[in-house]
C-alpha cells in the first residue's frame, strides 16, 4: 500500500467527514407540508367564560396546516405512536390514538353515566346467551363510506378467525355467531351465558378491556389476514387511518402526533350532537418526566399530562393559577382509578402460603399511615380489591357483616404477633420473626418505581415495626420477579371491576395459579380455591343487577377474606393538573361526565366537552 | 501502511464485532425473562385483559418473534441479521421495525450529540493546553481550574436539569423540551428547521459541553506539563522559535495523541452517550430508546441498538489505529521487533 502524506490524510479526512455529516443529517423526512412556528404567546389576559369568535377553521386540505395554539389541545402522554396505527397487531394500550376510536357506547363511572353512541340501543336475550345492537343512522366512515352493522360483524369475525390480534379474547371466547339483521341492527348468539358483553366488549370505559373495535370493512376487507398485524394503517394523504371518529391522524412522527378535526363528523350531520368540537387539533407530546411536565403546564405549554404525584401535583398548583385538578385545587387532587392496590402474596410460597401470616401482615399494617406518610395524606385508603365507585361500594355496604368480620383495616400489633406465634414463628434478638430453624422468612417488598416510590418505603417500614425483615425492593425487573415467584410479597392493583365485581374475582382463576416454579402471569398470588371458584362462576352467569348478586358476592367475598391472598392498602388515584387556560370545563368532582385521563379510551367524550376560552 | 496490517485489522474488526454480537445475543437469554409473557402480564394487569386472549397473543407473537425455535437457530437468524443490518421487528412496538426505531430516533440525536462533542473537545483541549502552558499566568488556572474540577464531576444531566429550570423554565429564553418546534414537521432539507432544531438543541449541547469540555481540558493540561518536560521542548525554545509555533507545533500537538484516542472512544458512544441528557429534553431519541428496551426486554431492539453502538466503537478504534502513524510519525505499522 503506497504511503499517503500526513497533510493529504488530514484534508481529505476533514473534507470527508465534514462531507459524511452533512449527508447523515441531510435526509428529508418529510410527512406533511411545512408550517411556520406558531406566534409566541402574549402576556397573560383573564379567561373569557365563552367560546369566543376566533379564526375560521381551515378545512380544505389535508392534512392541516398550521393551527392556532389556543384551539390546540396539548397532551403530554406517552411516546406518540410515530405512524404505527397497526390496529390489530400494535398495543392500543393508553396508545394515545384512541380518540380515532368511536364505540358502541361510552361509560363514565364517576357520574355513573352511559352514553349511548354508535349503537342507539342494545338488548340481551332471556337466557343471557344473545344480544341485539341497534345503530343509529347515518353514521358514516372518515372516507363517506357509509357504516352498517356488517362493519361490527366483519370485525368480530376476523377476531375469532385470525389468531392473535389485540382485543379478542371476549369475541373469541364467547360469540358464537354476528350476524346483520339489517344495515342498523346486529344480532349476535353466544355460546355461553353473558350478561355482561356489551359493557366489557362494545363499551368504552377507562382503559379497560377488550372492547371490539369497530373497523371498516371495505379498508380492512382487501388486507390479507396473515397481513392484519402488519399494517399500520397510516397515510395522511389517503385518509388513513380510517375511523368514524371526527379526529383524523394529521402528522405523526418521534416528537408528536396530531390528531385534527376533519372537514366533517356524522354526529353533527345528523343532529346527534349539537356543533363540532372547540378543540381543532390535539397533539400527543412525549411524556418525560414529573418535574418538566410540572413546568410545561406552569408555562402553559401543555394542557395535560400524564398523572403526577401528589408531592409534584401540590407544588405545581401553588405556582399556577390556571391550573386545577379533579378536586379543583385541594387534596387528593385527583380520582378515583380502577386499579386498588394491595400487599399482594406469593401464596404457594412458605410461609405466605399460610393464611395466619397473611393476616398477620394485614394487621401490621396502618393504611391510613401510608397514606399519610407517603401521599401526605392525599389519598384514601382500601378496604377491599375493588375501587370505590357507587355501584361496588353499594354491593360492599350488604356484606358489612363480612367486612366486619374480616376488618383489614384494623392496625393491631398484637393480633399480628398472636398469629406469628400460632404460625410457629418466635422473634430473634434482633426483634425479627424467625422459623423453627431461627432462619428469618422473606419479607422484602417488591414495588416497582416511580409508581410505589412513595409509598413502598412506608409499607416495608411498617413490617419491619411488627419484626418481618422486611425492605421495598424495586429491580428492573421488578414485573418478573413477581410472576417467577421470587417477590414473596409485591404492590399491585387490581383490573378492573367497575360496575360489577366479576373482572376483579376473575383475577384469582385456578387454572392461572401455576405452581412454584413456573410463571405465573394471569394469577400473580397463585391463589385457588374451588369454593370461591364456583361462587365466581355463579356471578358470572348472574345478570349484574340481579337480586342474587349480593348473596353470591357475599359468599366469594367471605372466601376471600378469610384466605386473604391479598391485602388492600389505598385506593389509586389518577391526579392529573389540567390548565384552564386554553380550554375549560375539564371533568371533576362537580362535573364528572368523564374520568379526565386523554390517555384512555374515553378521550373523546372529555374532548367534546372542553370549551374554547379565547385567550392569547 | 502496509497491506497486511490493514488486513489485521479488519479481521480483528469483524472479531471484536461478532465476539460482541455473540455476548449481547447470550446475556439477555440468560436472564431466562419471557418478552412476550412479561408484556402480557402487562397487560392483564393495566387493561384487564382476558387470560385467553393473552394465551393467544403469547402463541402468535412467540412464533412471529421466533422465540419457539430453537437457540440455536435463533442464534443463526440472529447473526445473519447482524450481517443485513436487519433485526426485524420491535416487540414493544410492532410493527415497526428495528431500523426504522433507530433511524428516525438516532436522527434527532445525532448532530447534537456529533456537535457537542467536537465542540467540547476543541474548547477543552485548546483550554487545557492553555492552563498547561508554563507562560499562562498563574492567576488564570487559580481562576478556571477550580470551577472546571467542580463542572467535570457533575453529571451532565444535573447540569441539564439546572439550566432548563433557570433558563428555559424561569427565564424562557430558551425552549424547555423537543427536538424542534412542535409546530413544524422534521424536514432536514428546510432552513427553517435546521435553525428550529439548533435552537433547541443550544441548553443540550450546553449540558454537555459545560461538563465535557472540563473533562478534557484538565487531561490535557496534565498533558501539556508531561510534554513540556521533553528536550525537544526545550530544544524549540532554545532555537528561538516564536513562543506560539512552540506552543502550537511542539507541545500542543505532542500532548493531543492521548486526547485523540479518547475522542475515538468518545465517538464510539456517539448514539446512546447523550441518554440522559436527550431523556431530560425529550428528544426521544436513541438513549432513552436503549433505556426503554432493557427496561421492557425488547429482545431485537435491544439487539439492534447495542449491535450499532459496538459497531460505531470498533470503527472508531479500527479509524484511530489506521491513522495514528499519519497523526505522529513516531509510531510505524510495521511490528516492532524485540
Amino acid at each position: 500500500m503506497s504511503n499517503i502524506s500526513r497533510r493529504d490524510f488530514l484534508r481529505v479526512s476533514t473534507t470527508a467527514v465534514a462531507g459524511a455529516l452533512l449527508a447523515a443529517c441531510g435526509a428529508p423526512a418529510t410527512e406533511a407540508p411545512k408550517v411556520e412556528p406558531t406566534a409566541k404567546p402574549a402576556e397573560e389576559k383573564p379567561a373569557a367564560t365563552a367560546t369566543p369568535k376566533g379564526p375560521v377553521r381551515p378545512v380544505d386540505a389535508w392534512p392541516v396546516g398550521e393551527l392556532p395554539r389556543n384551539r390546540t389541545l396539548i397532551y403530554y402522554n406517552n411516546t406518540p405512536p410515530n405512524g404505527n396505527f397497526a390496529l390489530w397487531g400494535a398495543d392500543p394500550h393508553q396508545a394515545g390514538w384512541a380518540i380515532c376510536q368511536e364505540p358502541a357506547a361510552f361509560y363514565g363511572v364517576h357520574g355513573d353515566k352511559q352514553y349511548m353512541w354508535l349503537a342507539e340501543s342494545y338488548k340481551y336475550a332471556d337466557d343471557g346467551k344473545g344480544l341485539t345492537v341497534v345503530f343509529r343512522k347515518g353514521i358514516k366512515w372518515s372516507d363517506g363510506t357509509p357504516f352498517t352493522a356488517n362493519d361490527v360483524v366483519w370485525s368480530m369475525d376476523t377476531l375469532k378467525r385470525v389468531d392473535g390480534l389485540q382485543k379478542a379474547g371476549n369475541v373469541k371466547a364467547t360469540v358464537e355467531k354476528a350476524e346483520a339483521v339489517d344495515d342498523l341492527t346486529l344480532k349476535l348468539t353466544f355460546n355461553q351465558v353473558d350478561w355482561r358483553f356489551f359493557f366489557t366488549s362494545m363499551t368504552f370505559r377507562f382503559d379497560l378491556g377488550d372492547n371490539t373495535l369497530i373497523q371498516p370493512k371495505h379498508y380492512w376487507s382487501t388486507v390479507a389476514d396473515d397481513k392484519l398485524r402488519e399494517d399500520k394503517f397510516y397515510d395522511p394523504a389517503k385518509g388513513l387511518p380510517i375511523s368514524t371518529s371526527p379526529y383524523g391522524v394529521g402528522v405523526s412522527n418521534e416528537q408528536y402526533t396530531n390528531y385534527d378535526l376533519r372537514k366533517s363528523w356524522w354526529a353533527v350531520e345528523t343532529g346527534f350532537v349539537d356543533k363540532e368540537p372547540d378543540v381543532w387539533r390535539i397533539q400527543q407530546q412525549p411524556f418525560t418526566n414529573d418535574t418538566l411536565a410540572a413546568q410545561l403546564l406552569i408555562n402553559k405549554e401543555i394542557d395535560h399530562p400524564l398523572d403526577l404525584r401528589p408531592f409534584v401535583v401540590a407544588s405545581t398548583l401553588a405556582q399556577a393559577d390556571h391550573l386545577s385538578t379533579w378536586t379543583g385545587r385541594k387534596p387528593p387532587y385527583g380520582y378515583v382509578d380502577w386499579w386498588p392496590i394491595s400487599v399482594q402474596f406469593c401464596t404457594k410460597k412458605p410461609p405466605f402460603d399460610n393464611p395466619k401470616v397473611r393476616w398477620a401482615v394485614a394487621y401490621a399494617l396502618n393504611q391510613q399511615a401510608i397514606v399519610d406518610i407517603g401521599w401526605s395524606g392525599a389519598g384514601t385508603v382500601a378496604m377491599s380489591p375493588f375501587p370505590a365507585y357507587p355501584k361496588l361500594n353499594a354491593l360492599l355496604d350488604q356484606i358489612k357483616d363480612v367486612t366486619d368480620k374480616y376488618n383489614v383495616l384494623e392496625f393491631n400489633l398484637e393480633k399480628s404477633a398472636a398469629l406469628m406465634t400460632e404460625a410457629g414463628f418466635t422473634k430473634d434478638g434482633e426483634g425479627f420473626w424467625v422459623d423453627k430453624d431461627g432462619v428469618r422468612p422473606d419479607a422484602d417488598v417488591y414495588a416497582g418505581v416511580p409508581l410505589f416510590g412513595d409509598i413502598a418505603p412506608v409499607v416495608a417500614e411498617q413490617l419491619r415495626q411488627a419484626g418481618f425483615y422486611s425492605q421495598h425492593k424495586a429491580p428492573p425487573d421488578v414485573w418478573a420477579a413477581k410472576v417467577d415467584g421470587r417477590a414473596s410479597m409485591f404492590l399491585f392493583g387490581h383490573g378492573g371491576a367497575t360496575i360489577d365485581p366479576f373482572d376483579t374475582l376473575q383475577l384469582y382463576q385456578e387454572a392461572n395459579a401455576a405452581p412454584m416454579g413456573e410463571q405465573s402471569w394471569g394469577n400473580i398470588t397463585r391463589w385457588d380455591d374451588p369454593e370461591f371458584a364456583k361462587a365466581r362462576q355463579e356471578i358470572k352467569n348472574t345478570a349484574p343487577d340481579d337480586p342474587k348478586m349480593v348473596e353470591l358476592f357475599k359468599k366469594t367475598m367471605e372466601i376471600w377474606y378469610a384466605a386473604l391472598p391479598d391485602c388492600p392498602i389505598v385506593q389509586w388515584y389518577h391526579r392529573i393538573p389540567v390548565s384552564n387556560w386554553y380550554f375549560t370545563n375539564w371533568p371533576d368532582e362537580t362535573n364528572p361526565y368523564m374520568n379526565s385521563a386523554l390517555w384512555h379510551w374515553t378521550m373523546l367524550q372529555v374532548v367534546l366537552g372542553l370549551k374554547a376560552t379565547g385567550n392569547a | 501502511m502496509t497491506l497486511s496490517y490493514f488486513v489485521r485489522r479488519v479481521f480483528f474488526l469483524f472479531l471484536v464485532v461478532w465476539t460482541a454480537a455473540t455476548i449481547n445475543f447470550v446475556l439477555p437469554h440468560l436472564a431466562g425473562r419471557d418478552p412476550i409473557k412479561e408484556q402480557m402480564l402487562i397487560q392483564i394487569a393495566s387493561q384487564g385483559r382476558t387470560q385467553a386472549d393473552a394465551e393467544a397473543m403469547i402463541r402468535t407473537y412467540t412464533r412471529l418473534f421466533g422465540l419457539d425455535r430453537p437457540l440455536w437457530e435463533q442464534y443463526l437468524t440472529y447473526i445473519g441479521n447482524v450481517m443485513r443490518l436487519d433485526f426485524g421487528y420491535s416487540i414493544n412496538n410492532y410493527p415497526r421495525t428495528v431500523m426504522d426505531i433507530i433511524i428516525s430516533r438516532g436522527r434527532l440525536t445525532l448532530p447534537f450529540v456529533v456537535v457537542s462533542i467536537f465542540i467540547s473537545f476543541t474548547f477543552g483541549i485548546l483550554l487545557g493546553a492553555f492552563l498547561g502552558w508554563n507562560r499562562t499566568p498563574q492567576w488564570v488556572s487559580n481562576l478556571v481550574v477550580p470551577p472546571m474540577l467542580v463542572l467535570s464531576s457533575v453529571p451532565q444531566f444535573l447540569v441539564a436539569l439546572v439550566l432548563i429550570y433557570f433558563v428555559a423554565f424561569r427565564m424562557r429564553l430558551l425552549p424547555m423540551n423537543g427536538a424542534y418546534p412542535r409546530t413544524m414537521v422534521e424536514d432536514w432539507g428546510s432552513l427553517t428547521f435546521w435553525m428550529g432544531y439548533a435552537k433547541h438543541a443550544i441548553l443540550p449541547i450546553l449540558s454537555m459541553v459545560l461538563v465535557d469540555a472540563s473533562g478534557w481540558a484538565l487531561g490535557m493540561r496534565a498533558m501539556m506539563v508531561t510534554v513540556e518536560g521533553e528536550d525537544y521542548a526545550t530544544f524549540a525554545e532554545a532555537k528561538g522559535l516564536t513562543t506560539w509555533r512552540v506552543f502550537f507545533r511542539y507541545l500542543l500537538r505532542n500532548a493531543l495523541l492521548p486526547p485523540l484516542t479518547g475522542l475515538a472512544i468518545r465517538l464510539g458512544f456517539i448514539i446512546t452517550g447523550a441518554s440522559l441528557v436527550e431523556s431530560f429534553f425529550a428528544y426521544n431519541g436513541l438513549g432513552s430508546t436503549l433505556g426503554g428496551a432493557i427496561g421492557n426486554f425488547d429482545y431485537f431492539l435491544l439487539y439492534g441498538i447495542v449491535t450499532i453502538m459496538v459497531m460505531c466503537i470498533a470503527l472508531a478504534t479500527f479509524v484511530m489505529d489506521m491513522i495514528y502513524p499519519l497523526l505522529d510519525p513516531r509510531i510505524s505499522y510495521k511490528a516492532q521487533r524485540g
